[in-house]
């Protein structure tokens, strides 16, 4: 996987999330993937030993866009209009069908006349088979040491 | 009352607590009125005892948290004498903030304007060109201003009232709850997980005292994370329980059985199936040391615990701490932290953090969907015309349950007594 091939995969991902297309979004996982916001102050801390924003393995993630779906989600009823710009892709590491990448992001978010900033890295592991690629892992490193807000109710 | 205050009139009639005719009111101006605010920081904040930090988090001599407690920035430090203080984070020679990063271990703190440096106690050690202040130059007079501090078992509290009665007197009936929460550690203690969970809401700080202990609108509006639950194969008989004025506008809502995971001790979504054995291993371990009564009320039963005027401690899903600071009339910066006993087993723990995550915090299946509601009630308070929000759930009942708001009214009833001076006798 080159940068190119990464940014496509990144910027996939992106529309899809920003489009509500979640249902395709959730394809894109493995079986054993974990999405990952730590808390701000232990952002390389393993959520099984230090407290997070939000730590799915597939099922929870499957039930949190079920629930965003659905309209069950109050925080994101309306849905927020959101918009993410990707950068400073990297592929840090390639090994077998095994992908590690860095990315910039900041997601706008809209709901209710307020807009929220949300910037930060991503870090993926990816697994490319069969020509296609599938989230392993994405963690969502934060720069706010405060968030200004209280709703990490999108998937960022 | 400990001081003297005149009786506000205003203030007594923005709520109206009449049993005789069930009714309880609270005016939206409460949320709403800068001037109130600004009562509130010298009637509540500057006189109650507020939560500070967990003694946990303060380990060894030096180590320190810096953080706002009561409005104020805050030193959080274990002397190099053992002694557990809390300095005013405000250089006593021109008023720079001292510290800046959250949390560390210290040996000295120094000012990086003028370089003045004070030790873990929080007294002047140091001042370049001292020779330049004369003879009479008293040091002392120049240490860190310590703030009253006192803790209960580990939980560790500071007033900037030097007059108030102690920490003990202050908890009353919020003591045993404490308690039941401390002994699920069968002996060992608790300790705050590495990890902190900061946000703001745009909304009035006492609106989030009120959601925090108000147990009936789990079943609307959280709906999504019992039906998250029910997917998991889990359908929970349906809670009892009750609700608890605990003195000093403490208060407490309990029930039983829990609709999804008590960490220490209940077996429920998100744990893996595979955990029930060491859940009821667990569970024995509480019968053994505390008797089946007591073992329950520890391990399988859920309590909101409210210590006035800006601490919960959730004792349900997971064990949390959460405090928030009013910033403004409209704004809240808030803090919550894990409890889990000390030196738990890491699959425990793990799942216990997991259960936390779930439905707590910003990220959770639960808290963005409270927090969307403050901030769409301090909005929608600007319609004046529709003046009170109603709190006299259960007030015909001798012992209103743990999803009426008995609890409310308790946060409410200290609340006047702090701002007007005048005692509540309110029962229900």
């Amino acid at each position: 996987m080159n940068r190119a091939d990464l940014e496509d995969f990144l910027f996939h991902e992106a529309a899809l999330l920003d489009e509500w297309r979640l249902d395709e979004w959730l394809a894109l996982w493995c079986e054993d993937g974990r999405y990952i916001v730590p808390a701000l102050d232990a952002a390389h801390v393993d959520p099984r030993e230090a407290l997070a924003i939000v730590a799915d393995d597939l099922t929870l993630l499957r039930s949190r866009v079920e629930q965003l779906l659905s309209g069950e989600t109050w925080a994101e009823v309306p849905r927020s209009r959101t918009t993410r710009m990707i950068g400073n892709a990297r592929v840090l590491e390639h090994d077998g069908d095994r992908v590690r990448a860095a990315s910039s992001f900041v997601v706008h978010r809209h709901h209710r006349d307020k807009l929220d900033v949300f910037a930060g890295t991503y870090r993926h592991e990816l697994v490319v088979a069969h020509g296609a690629v599938r989230i392993r892992e994405k963690r969502v490193l934060l720069v706010h040491d405060l968030l200004a807000q209280g709703r990490v109710s999108i998937v960022l | 009352m400990w001081w003297n205050a005149h009786v506000d009139a205003a203030l007594r009639d923005l709520i109206v607590d009449d049993e005789s005719r069930l009714a309880f009111r609270v005016d939206h101006r409460v949320y709403c009125d800068p001037t109130i605010f600004e009562q509130e920081r010298h009637l509540i904040f500057e006189r109650c005892w507020i939560y500070a930090a967990h003694a946990s988090e303060l380990g060894k001599p030096g180590d320190f948290v810096a953080r706002t407690i009561a409005g104020r920035p805050m030193i959080v430090v274990r002397g190099s004498d053992g002694v557990v203080r809390a300095l005013l984070n405000t250089c006593t020679h021109r008023g720079t903030m001292l510290c800046k990063q959250s949390s560390g271990n210290a040996r000295v703190f120094r000012c990086p304007y003028h370089a003045w440096t004070f030790d873990t106690m929080g007294r002047l050690r140091g001042l370049p060109g001292r020779e330049a202040y004369g003879d009479a130059f008293a040091t002392e007079a120049f240490d860190l201003a310590a703030v009253r501090t006192e803790s209960y078992r580990d939980f560790i509290f500071v007033t900037l009232d030097a007059r108030s009665p102690s920490l003990s007197e202050y908890l009353a009936g919020a003591k045993e709850y404490l308690d039941l929460i401390v002994d699920q550690s069968l002996g060992s203690g608790m300790e705050v997980v590495r990890g902190t969970q900061r946000y703001g809401i745009a909304a009035n700080w006492k609106l989030l005292a009120e959601n925090s202990i108000d147990t009936y609108h789990v079943m609307a509006l959280h709906r999504r994370y019992l039906d998250y639950v029910a997917d998991q194969g889990v359908r929970p008989s349906p809670p009892r329980g009750r609700a608890l004025q605990l003195g000093n506008g403490h208060a407490v809502s309990i029930s039983t059985p829990p609709v999804a995971a008590k960490p220490v001790a209940y077996w429920g979504p998100p744990m893996p199936i595979a955990q029930k054995p060491a859940i009821h291993a667990l569970q024995q371990r509480l019968r053994d040391a505390y008797g089946d009564a007591r073992a329950r009320s520890i391990g399988e039963t859920y309590r909101q615990l409210l210590i006035f005027p800006n601490l919960i401690v959730n004792d349900t899903v997971a064990t949390t701490i959460r405090t928030w600071d009013p910033v403004a009339h409209d704004r809240m910066d808030v803090t919550a932290w894990a409890l889990v006993p000390h030196g738990q087993p890491p699959d425990e723990r793990a799942h216990a953090l997991q259960s936390f995550l779930t439905f707590f915090g910003p990220g959770g299946f639960a808290t963005p969907d409270d927090v969307e509601i403050l901030e769409s009630c301090q909005h929608a308070f600007v319609n004046r015309e529709v003046r009170w929000a109603d709190c006299s759930r259960g007030m015909n009942k001798v012992e209103p349950s743990f999803d009426d708001e008995l609890q409310v009214r308790a946060f409410w009833r200290r609340w006047r007594e702090l701002l007007t001076g005048e005692s509540a006798t309110g029962t229900r």
